[in-house]
């Protein structure tokens, strides 16, 4: 039998998941192009620090983060002016955290599609009247789909598993902040094994099936291009 | 007036280079690899940054984007678009010009018939022959009719029946469409047949 709490947890990390998986693809995406298509070394720079949450151990990441969006935050006033508040302990917080932490797995994968992309279709693409914005919507974006797939569901598995991060930003409040992987930790804590299975067993099921789906759409996809 | 005037053309591997094509002329572009053949008519599209003037009927066009320049351009690698069927393909040209869907329709299937590959327009690129690919490729090229067309090596790949078929309807369109055209090639008898006139470059001069 699931518990009613964790029927409550799972809602709140699949909403945290798909908001988490949209924007990063919203922010990510644009910043892959921009990565795969500069040639400064700044470039070098802006993708070690999006790779940082891929090495450093969440609870860093998360206690920066905790600084960062509380209440005694600097960014506490603007956020206050801006009629918003500080987002430590909220879902929205929890967004940010999780936005974050999951940038590398999105934006490396697209950044690598586009990189393999090269410039000659769009060169192609520009003699044939395609403006900047027209050659990213028509030809980059459909060419890099496979790695765009592989983005989103990277970035949205990576959230549903995700503990370090939101426990730091988020504790373990029910309805507002706390996901599965929280309420595994808390089953575990009360020794209510039976719940802890459950919540492991289907981890363990669904990260097999999103690996699983991830390559069956990947060569159904290379199978549609073949004609 | 020529329709394609090149003045001091130059950048790292080119010229300086000075070039005139007429109205509705044919040349063709020898040279040995690495001349700067491939390179002179990326300029010509917009594709590389250069010194010098390129005019397109007297209009100075140095500064103007590819995307904006008209022109017809067509590879060796083609680089259809391999998640659009062939149809598609020469549409997408069309759209990039926003014409209204059914001009694009007609315009599309119109061309696709002038290039003999209309009955191929729902098959995607990866399932048709090296000729095939070729003539999607060339109604692509001729979607938004161009007045310059650029042909840098189109039919290397093609084996030699197919190459001469493709030789005798690009040299028909050419007449029927009224377009301009530099055409590179390794091959003189390719430049026979399809150019009125031939230029040689070598070390990125005309010889």
């Amino acid at each position: 039998m699931i518990d009613p709490p964790l029927v409550e947890a799972i809602a709140l990390t699949l909403r945290l998941a798909a908001v988490t998986t949209l924007v990063t693809l919203l922010v990510g995406t644009p910043l892959a192009w921009k990565l795969a298509r500069a040639r400064s070394w700044i470039k070098d720079v802006v993708v070690a620090l999006v790779s940082l949450p891929i090495v450093l151990p969440p609870t860093v990441l998360g206690f920066y983060l905790l600084l960062l969006l509380s209440p005694k935050s600097p960014l506490a006033p603007l956020a206050e002016a801006l009629g918003g508040r500080a987002l430590a302990f909220s879902f929205e917080g929890l967004v940010v955290g999780s936005v974050v932490c999951s940038m590398p797995f999105v934006v490396n994968p697209i950044r690598n599609a586009f990189e393999a992309m090269g410039e000659r279709p769009l060169e192609v693409a520009a003699t044939l009247g395609a403006g900047p914005l027209d050659r990213f919507f028509t030809v980059a974006l459909p060419l890099a789909s496979p790695g765009l797939l592989t983005g989103a569901v990277l970035g949205f598995a990576h959230t549903v598993g995700e503990f370090g991060v939101v426990l730091m930003i988020g504790g373990s409040i029910p309805g507002e902040t706390k996901v599965v992987s929280i309420a595994l930790y808390d089953y575990v804590e009360t020794l209510r094994w039976e719940q802890a299975h459950l919540i492991s067993a289907g981890m363990l099921l669904f990260s097999f099936l999103v690996i699983l789906s991830m390559m069956i759409t990947e060569r159904l996809l290379a199978r549609r291009r073949a004609g | 007036m020529p329709a394609l005037f090149l003045d001091r053309v130059a950048n790292a591997v080119l010229g300086p280079l000075d070039l005139r094509v007429g109205a509705g002329e044919a040349v063709a572009v020898l040279g040995p690899s690495g001349a700067g053949k491939s390179t002179l008519l990326k300029i010509i599209a917009g594709l590389l940054p250069h010194e010098g003037d390129v005019r397109f009927d007297d209009r100075v066009m140095t500064r103007v984007p590819a995307h904006r320049r008209a022109v017809g351009y067509m590879s060796q690698d083609l680089h259809l678009f391999p998640h659009l069927s062939v149809e598609q393909n020469v549409r997408l040209a069309l759209w990039f010009d926003r014409e209204a869907a059914g001009e694009r329709r007609a315009r599309a299937r119109e061309t696709l018939a002038l290039c003999a590959i209309d009955h191929r327009a729902t098959r995607r690129p990866a399932t048709l022959s090296g000729g095939e690919r070729q003539r999607a490729a060339l109604a692509r090229a001729l979607a938004r009719r161009p007045r310059v067309l650029l042909l840098d090596e189109p039919f290397g790949s093609l084996d030699p029946a197919t190459r001469r078929t493709l030789w005798t309807e690009v040299g028909a369109l050419r007449q029927r469409l009224g377009m301009t055209m530099l055409l590179v090639t390794h091959d003189p008898e390719e430049a026979e047949v399809l150019a009125d006139r031939t230029i040689h470059l070598r070390d990125g001069r005309l010889e």
